[in-house]
């Protein structure tokens, strides 16, 4: 579907109806065109909540901060009394060649912590998910693990990665871990950024301590975290 | 009296879209998971030197792999006032001299697991916990084993690896 067949079909929304913003092969500029449009529409058109509002440019945010894939934008809407309503949203990634490496990795790792959440003093089968890609595929990996470490549309999930990644015999370069852990840090996402400091505890190092000593914390328990992390890491 | 708990302090802290007062279905699903509707715990007194130290042994010595830990302890009183039913049973644990101060509370349903995650939100608000680094968390173990306070032989082969002692 075009941007502009979904302007048509605005007014005349169906019932669980979903719509594909970007079909996989589209380029990203399109996609960009795509997202003014839909959230410029939701906003309007279809009066959704502050707080969808605010979900969708979260998610549309992840969304164009993995630049290398094709995914489209599901938005799913229910009619009430007549009129449209903000429903649900999802994002599904489409992918070929090596975007498919990263979907199979990422569906992989969905089904993992689904079954089981990630616990501290437990291992997780992630672990072994994710220790198996990267003595198989080498350096190629790590980009898709990043991406899906600073996913922040799915925060959870992605802190997740990130405390499985972090529990790794350090992984990449480095100026890898550094700045995974310094990306990890600037997000919003608070469990993300824990997650970021848990991976930065585990593999250490001078780089990443500069990175913990400059960041600037708004929590106060992940400020005490850090402080103590790079207390252990003087030592 | 207070009773202590392993959680996930981000998990209570990420709120995705929930207002302040409600509390994240994920925290509650990732660290209040119930075995025979009841939920494992350990008794301490906070402000007695070491006392949340010995629970994050009992817990730790019974892991697979050193991590840090957040403790949260939970107030005595206010699970009585909800009608929480509290046990006194067996600590499945390394950590030998545990088994007097681990309790379950038994005997849940979906309201009364409700009534927990209240208290840990209570508790986080009123700064009733604490984060234990993986350092620390290391030590307390390595001078529990110096100190013949942890079954040795009943320790997971991954914690044994990390302390450096592999028996």
């Amino acid at each position: 579907m075009t941007i502009e067949n979904l302007k048509r079909s605005e007014p005349t929304v169906p019932l669980h109806r979903s719509w594909n913003f970007a079909e996989a092969g589209e380029k990203t500029e399109e996609a960009l065109l795509t997202i003014d449009y839909s959230r410029q529409s939701l906003a309007t058109s279809w009066e959704a909540t502050s707080a969808s509002i605010d979900l969708v440019n979260r998610m549309l945010k992840g969304w164009l901060e993995a630049p290398s894939t094709d995914m489209p934008l599901i938005i799913c809407f229910t009619v009430s009394a007549g009129q449209p309503h903000f429903g649900q949203l999802s994002m599904r990634q489409k992918h070929d060649g090596n975007g498919g490496q990263e979907r199979r990795l990422a569906s992989k790792l969905w089904a993992a912590f689904e079954a089981d959440p990630l616990e501290d003093g437990m291992d997780h089968p992630a672990e072994k998910i994710i220790e198996k890609v990267l003595q198989s595929e080498g350096e190629g990996i790590l980009d898709c693990l990043k991406r899906l470490c600073l996913n922040i549309s799915e925060p959870s999930f992605a802190a997740s990665v990130m405390r499985c990644l972090g529990r790794q015999n350090l992984p990449g370069t480095n100026s890898w871990r550094t700045e995974l852990v310094r990306d990890g840090l600037a997000t919003k996402d608070v469990e993300i950024r824990d997650a970021a400091v848990q991976a930065a505890e585990s593999w250490g190092g001078r780089e990443i301590l500069d990175v913990l000593e400059s960041h600037q914390e708004p929590e106060q328990w992940i400020r005490d975290y850090i402080r103590d992390v790079v207390e252990d890491l003087r030592e | 009296m207070y009773l202590a708990r392993k959680i996930t302090l981000s998990k209570w802290e990420a709120q995705q879209g929930l207002s302040e007062d409600e509390i994240a279905a994920d925290a509650v699903t990732a660290d209040l998971r119930t075995q025979k509707n009841s939920l494992s715990f350990w008794r301490c007194c906070p402000e007695t030197n070491g006392d949340v130290e010995k629970a994050v042994l009992a817990i730790a010595s019974a892991g697979r792999r050193i991590d840090k830990i957040d403790m949260i302890w939970l107030d005595g009183g206010e699970l009585r006032n909800d009608d929480q039913t509290l046990e006194n049973t067996g600590a499945k644990t390394p950590a030998k001299g545990v088994d007097d101060i681990h309790f379950d509370v038994c005997r849940l349903d979906y309201v009364r697991l409700g009534k927990i995650a209240r208290c840990v939100v209570n508790a986080i608000k009123q700064k009733r916990y604490r984060r234990f680094t993986r350092k620390h968390v290391k030590k307390l173990l390595m001078t529990a084993v110096e100190q013949d306070r942890i079954d040795f032989d009943e320790l997971d082969d991954g914690i044994k690896k990390v302390l450096g002692t592999s028996g």
